[in-house]
């Protein structure tokens, strides 16, 4: 009897135990989990959220809207596909999304796609080799911010080269009075500002990180000259000290501030200009990107949907997603993000808004671009040298470490073999 | 005596009975999360995909990388250089503290303030210090006319650790501070009353009477802290990111760099692991002290 009560005790405590630790895994499978980004237009979460909880009133499921830093869905991602409990629904940025189509999380998306009238350049944008994963929701095009008041004031014409764009910024810079000519950020913090750059450079100097065929080809005179010209910009001081490590916010805070002349932005600060800094704006124009030896290059991505095919409400996730793109609603948000976004759906430029002469250019950049990875096959390893910043790590070697451009080339191509498996 | 005897087994019997799901609770708590990592850093292991044993591949791979010794370098740094000088600081302003003056109360909750605030907060009140554009502290250097243009705190190679390691010891200092101050105030005046009629001086009281006195405590708070600065992430992730190019980059803010910026979990665990001896002899440092003074 005693000995039956101690093994009776034991065993009550042990499944007490072993009760409570397994119960906490298996408490929301039916849930609709959405992980959003946080974006710089704050109207975008709110409305985003509305969309969301009505979709899910509608339907009698229960949803959660969570929003994501962009610099930590990464890192919160990973956990959850380990800890085997992602997301339904996830919005990111299509160089992040690619990464994850070649896991074999995701899940096929090409009924969405054939049933709703993207774009060609939405389609391009969301294009991956691995599979048909990723819902275009809008492009983010990038445009060339510059302080038309300082180049008037030193009477120059507006730059159409990057090497006119550096002659300029010498005469222009006055860092004895916290002004830089240049605000281009060059950190490594995960976003895709400064690799974007540094690619922009390179292609337009003639320079092809990865070919057509994903051969790496990163090591050539042109992308030596390329990485020596964005070198200079810091080493001449013609950017502010700190901007070699500065993350996505860097420059439009700098900007914002009034401290630099240029930075490379997507719409995102044009809006807020407008509405904040009402005499900066008058005082900003918008240029194209900056031509090289072998033309303009302007990376341009787009913000998307990936389903999890793990998060246990696949079918849910697709219905709210074709759904999202509902005419009246997704014209509505896209021009409440103030030219930030463009549109990835036939008939949604349909609209005073794109007329307008400052926003139809955002939109024609939209349609220009190149992807990120250009001119490179778009899969997961192209994605994740450009997540990994590698052209940045490059240039800060050289700034930082004062290592040989040459040397900082033959790494930088060792990075991409590395990544790409070669 | 054959009685007793039996009586004590089946108390032991009945004790283990009742500790064992406790136990069996910690290891899955702590023990099999620590195990695994140690398989995995065993592994080829990458976020989604299964895991295939690849020996010590992964250790030998760290182990002959420069970068890998560079960051250990920087965790000896910042952990020797923190402690030191938070120690020293923490000692000094305890002796300050432990003197009766006017405001005393309020110096010492002031004190304390650094310790309370949330690592976060004053993480990114010190980043907002150190910009070199619109950050106080290049602001003061200028308006003193020390500086002509503005430091990179943060975006140098040579500054950006000592830049964090100033922003740890600002932040441990009042931890040593109140250790140090409790184990003061239970210093019996009567042994600083009898040093004083054998005529010792000040320094002869602090070395002969308050030194040994506050020995035990100044070692288990210089053990502990040395494990958590050891351990140090969120500071420095917070501020720097490890960079530019991991100059400020110490083992923790590495093992995250190689697991979740790079998805190489299995490297990431391995720089993880091949650090627990040395934390290992820390903690055995500290359980034997412990284990002396009870």
């Amino acid at each position: 009897m005693n000995k039956a009560f101690k093994v009776l005790v034991c065993a009550l405590m042990l499944a007490l135990c072993m009760g409570g630790i397994f119960a906490s895994g298996s408490a929301e499978q039916d849930k609709l989990i959405i992980w959003d980004k946080s974006e710089y237009v704050g109207a975008y979460n709110e409305l985003a959220r509305a969309r969301f909880e009505e979709f899910c009133a509608a339907n009698g499921v229960e949803g959660e809207y969570v929003i994501v830093p962009p610099n930590d869905l990464r890192q919160r991602l990973y956990a959850a596909i380990e800890g085997g409990n992602p997301p339904d629904i996830v919005v990111t940025d299509d160089f992040m999304a690619k990464q994850f189509a070649g896991m074999g999380q995701l899940a096929d998306v090409s009924d969405i796609k054939t049933s709703l009238p993207f774009i060609q350049a939405g389609l391009n944008v969301s294009f991956c080799e691995d599979g048909e994963y990723i819902v275009p929701i809008a492009m983010l095009a990038p445009g060339l911010y510059l302080r038309a008041d300082k180049w008037a004031e030193a009477g120059l014409d507006y730059p159409t080269t990057w090497e006119e764009l550096r002659e300029d910024a010498r005469i222009i810079n006055d860092p004895e009075n916290d002004f830089y000519a240049l605000g281009y950020p060059m950190g490594t913090s995960g976003g895709g500002d400064a690799e974007g750059m540094c690619r922009a450079v390179i292609l337009a100097f003639g320079g092809v990180p990865v070919d057509v065929e994903g051969n790496v080809t990163v090591n050539s005179p042109e992308t030596l000259a390329a990485l020596e010209f964005i070198a200079s910009l810091y080493e001449e001081g013609l950017c502010p000290p700190s901007a070699i490590t500065w993350d996505d916010m860097g420059n439009n805070t700098a900007y914002l501030a009034g401290s630099v002349g240029v930075i490379q932005n997507s719409g995102s600060l044009y809006s807020q200009l407008r509405t904040d800094n009402p005499e900066l704006f008058e005082n900003t124009i918008i240029l194209p990107f900056m031509a090289g030896p072998a033309g303009s290059f302007a990376p341009t991505g787009s913000n998307c949907f990936i389903i999890f095919e793990n998060g246990g409400s696949v079918d849910m996730a697709k219905k709210y997603v074709t759904e999202f793109f509902d005419m009246d609603f997704y014209k509505n948000l896209v021009i409440q993000m103030g030219g930030m976004w463009q549109p990835v759906i036939e008939g949604a430029d349909d609209d005073p808004f794109w007329e307008d002469p400052e926003n139809s250019g955002w939109l024609a950049n939209s349609l220009g671009g190149v992807p990120n990875t250009y001119p490179a096959p778009v899969n997961d390893a192209t994605n994740r040298a450009f997540s990994e910043q590698v052209c940045v790590r490059a240039v800060q070697k050289i700034v930082l470490q004062g290592m040989d451009p040459q040397q900082a080339l033959n790494e930088l191509e060792a990075d991409f073999n590395r990544i790409l498996g070669k | 005596m054959g009685h007793e005897a039996s009586i004590f087994r089946t108390e032991r019997k009945l004790g283990l009975a009742f500790t064992l799901p406790i136990f069996i609770l910690i290891f899955l708590l702590m023990g099999f999360p620590f195990a695994y990592t140690i398989y995995l850093s065993l592994t080829n292991k990458t976020v989604g995909m299964p895991a295939t044993f690849v020996g010590l591949a992964n250790y030998i791979s760290i182990f002959t990388d420069p970068t890998y010794w560079r960051i250990v370098g920087n965790t000896v740094i910042y952990t020797v250089i923190c402690i030191v000088v938070k120690l020293v600081l923490g000692m000094l302003f305890a002796l300050l503290l432990n003197e009766k003056f006017h405001g005393r109360a309020i110096t010492r909750v002031a004190m304390l303030l650094p310790w309370a605030i949330p690592g976060m907060v004053a993480a990114n009140t010190w980043k907002w210090m150190y910009n070199d554009q619109y950050g106080i502290i290049n602001e003061i250097l200028r308006d003193l006319h020390l500086i002509s243009t503005p430091i990179p705190w943060l975006g140098s190679m040579n500054l950006a650790l000592f830049s964090v390691i100033i922003v740890n010891i600002w932040r441990g200092v009042p931890f040593f501070l109140f250790s140090i101050l409790g184990a003061l105030q239970s210093i019996d005046d009567q042994l600083y009353d009898a040093g004083k009629i054998d005529g010792a001086n000040v320094f002869q009281r602090f070395f002969n009477i308050t030194l040994p006195s506050i020995m035990p405590v100044v070692a288990i708070s210089t053990l502990l802290s040395t494990i958590w600065t050891f351990n140090d992430f969120d500071n420095i992730w917070l501020i720097t990111g490890g960079g530019p190019l991991n100059a400020s980059s110490v083992i923790a803010t590495y093992t995250y760099e190689q697991a979740f910026m790079y998805n190489d979990m299995a490297r990431g665990m391995a720089v993880a692991v091949s650090v627990v001896p040395v934390l290992l002899i820390l903690m055995v440092l500290v359980m034997k002290h412990r284990s002396t003074n009870e």
